[in-house]
């Protein structure tokens, strides 16, 4: 599987000059507004196109039949691209984070522990939504290929910021008390929850994914 | 050790390297004990199946020429003398075989025939 | 081990074409060729030979093993050439051989790179960047590299020049000196089959319909050339298949000794592997 991974990683290497450039570009336009949401947001999608990319460079030149003849596991293919995923979004994380500390103390707000919160907990909402991407994802890629997962993509971006629209409209939030709803529970331990759920729903993902692929012809 | 194969032939080519060995070891070009290039080397250079050279060794093997040793390969045999006469007078019976044809087509006698075989013999070829 | 590979029955319906209980046995240390028309079945068999594709009948077994069951293990010992290169375009060759050494335990990076060197392949052009024949030699070269015992090979000649086509036949026939190696490859460039090939298997329409050694199959057929008159004198028996043209008839005939025997006056030549074949796919019969 080390092997798969390398490859993937040398496949992206071509794009990877594409990325830094894009990514320093964010950065700095996120240094200069003072807003960490900004970067925060683009490096997070930025990123989750790499599983995309990497997918649809297999397909273009027939890798999978070939790679089936090599003495590696249907299951191995899926946990390499699984464990590409958590690579990119581990980068995700990893760089946003420091966009998010350096943003902090340019602003000079280093001391704003509410504000350290919020930036917490919108990285957190990177990785959760970048795992959640992905679950979805990837079960679509192996099953149909990477174009017509493309297509999902659109759908897995749109449905989300539409739920929420929907919600925000049909439900008036002035009227539920988020405060006294949550007011017994730490919120950590909710965020807590919610990303375990998140790598569990990436672990069940996975399970789908090797389900497909198991049965795959080529 | 020259070695070569007509496709156009006609003839088998197992049987054409079976020819050719047979006429490099009577000649003394391979000597006896002298070691034969391996099946497949010789499948190799000569762009040819290793089913055919295999064949062509059997053969010679069968006929007493060689000796294939399982894990060293295939030698020229220490040569019977009886083989090789055998051999010889196998191949003067194949042209003589045309030269009585040829006779009896042009309506030579016997002795006709006999006369002609002389007069060769005693000259100097 | 006397077989690499052991096809027994094996049978796969798709909508409009079916590959109809297809034995094949290769013996170890020879050469097989895979003889067929495009479409006739020669890619689903060696991708149900090698598992891509779940056959719904038969037992594939190579080395003897069952491949269903010890697929990966048996897969460090096949090497593998498709018709097109499986690499990844945006890749050069030093990085092949990099990630290729984490996927087989027997890779050797040096015996790689002497290929690259013999077939003037720059170890850091990108693959996107190759001809056609350096794509084929790269796969060759990947598929050897591994050190494998079987060397299984779907097309890989086709659309290659008659000088690159020599320099892989001669790959193939180094490859098989050790007598523990197996090549089996399908080809509809028969010429280079004639050559080399041991064994020849024929399909055609998911049928296998011929099998054996090349030599006797070659000792065997032959092609008379004769008008109908003739024709009509010739036993069944003898009559594989026929193929009139205005000027006469070409007739495919098995037992050919036996024919020449009897009809002396018939001419006849040689069959080549091409002959066969199209008498065998598309001849009249009698």
């Amino acid at each position: 599987m080390k092997g798969l991974i390398l490859k993937d990683l040398y496949n992206l290497k071509a794009y990877a000059k594409q990325y830094i450039l894009t990514l320093l570009m964010f950065a700095f336009i996120g240094f200069v507004i003072g807003s960490s949401a900004y970067s925060q947001g683009l490096v997070t999608l930025y990123l989750c196109m790499m599983p995309v990319t990497a997918f649809s460079l297999d397909e273009s030149s027939h890798w999978d039949r070939y790679a089936l003849t090599m003495p590696i596991g249907r299951k191995d293919l899926v946990a390499a691209k699984y464990v590409m995923v958590l690579i990119t979004i581990g980068s995700a994380f990893i760089l946003s984070g420091i966009m998010t500390v350096v943003i902090r103390f340019r602003m000079g707000e280093s001391t704003d522990m509410q504000g350290w919160m919020a930036d917490g907990l919108s990285l957190a909402i990177i990785l959760i939504y970048g795992l959640l991407f992905c679950s979805v994802l990837l079960p679509f890629s192996f099953k149909f290929g990477a174009e017509r997962a493309r297509m999902i993509i659109i759908l897995i971006v749109l449905i989300p910021v539409a739920a929420i629209f929907l919600i925000s409209h049909l439900v008036d939030l002035d009227r539920i008390d988020l405060g006294a709803l949550l007011a017994g529970i730490n919120p950590l331990f909710i965020l807590a929850a919610v990303v375990l759920v998140t790598f569990i729903l990436f672990g069940i993902s996975y399970m789908i994914s090797c389900r497909i692929y198991e049965k795959k012809e080529f | 050790m020259n070695i070569y194969i007509s496709n156009s032939s006609g003839q088998p080519i197992y049987e054409q390297i079976v020819v050719q060995i047979k006429q490099l070891i009577m000649s003394g070009e391979l000597e006896s004990g002298a070691p034969l290039p391996s099946m497949r080397l010789l499948a190799k250079e000569l762009r040819i199946s290793v089913i055919t050279t295999k064949r062509a060794y059997e053969e010679l093997e069968r006929e007493g020429f060689i000796t294939t040793v399982v894990g060293k390969g295939s030698f020229v045999s220490d040569l019977n003398h009886e083989i090789v006469k055998e051999e010889q007078l196998k191949k003067v019976e194949e042209h003589l075989t045309e030269a009585v044809l040829w006779g009896k087509q042009s309506g030579l006698s016997l002795e006709e025939l006999v006369g002609v075989l002389k007069g060769l013999y005693e000259e100097d070829i | 081990m006397d077989h690499a590979i052991e096809i027994k029955g094996l049978t796969k319906h798709y909508p409009g074409f079916d590959l109809e209980d297809v034995d094949i046995s290769v013996p170890s240390g020879c050469i097989m060729g895979f003889v067929g028309a495009n479409g006739a079945g020669k890619t689903t068999t060696i991708k149900s030979l090698l598992g891509l594709i779940r056959p719904d009948k038969g037992t594939i077994k190579i080395f003897g093993k069952d491949y269903t069951s010890e697929g990966k293990a048996i897969r460090e010992d096949v090497g593998v050439v498709f018709d097109e290169s499986c690499f990844p375009d945006g890749l050069n060759a030093g990085e092949i051989s990099r990630f290729m050494g984490r996927i087989y335990t027997r890779w050797d990076a040096e015996l790689f790179q002497a290929y690259m060197k013999k077939f003037a392949i720059p170890v850091d052009k990108k693959v996107k960047e190759f001809s056609r024949g350096m794509k084929m030699k790269l796969s060759i070269a990947a598929a050897l590299a591994h050190h494998p015992k079987l060397l299984v090979l779907d097309e890989a000649t086709s659309g290659l020049d008659p000088l690159v086509r020599d320099e892989i036949l001669d790959l193939f026939l180094d490859f098989i000196q050790d007598e523990e190696h197996t090549v089996f490859i399908s080809s509809h460039i028969t010429s280079d089959l004639e050559k080399v090939a041991d064994y020849i298997t024929f399909i055609n329409n998911g049928r296998i319909i011929l099998s054996g050694e090349k030599d006797l199959m070659m000792e065997e057929y032959g092609v008379a050339h004769c008008d109908d008159r003739q024709l009509t004198r010739i036993p069944k028996e003898y009559v594989v298949g026929m193929r009139r043209n205005k000027f006469g008839v070409d007739v495919l005939i098995r037992s050919k000794e036996k024919f020449a025997q009897r009809f002396p006056e018939i001419f006849m030549d040689a069959a080549s592997i091409e002959e066969i074949l199209l008498f065998e796919a598309r001849g009249e019969k009698i």
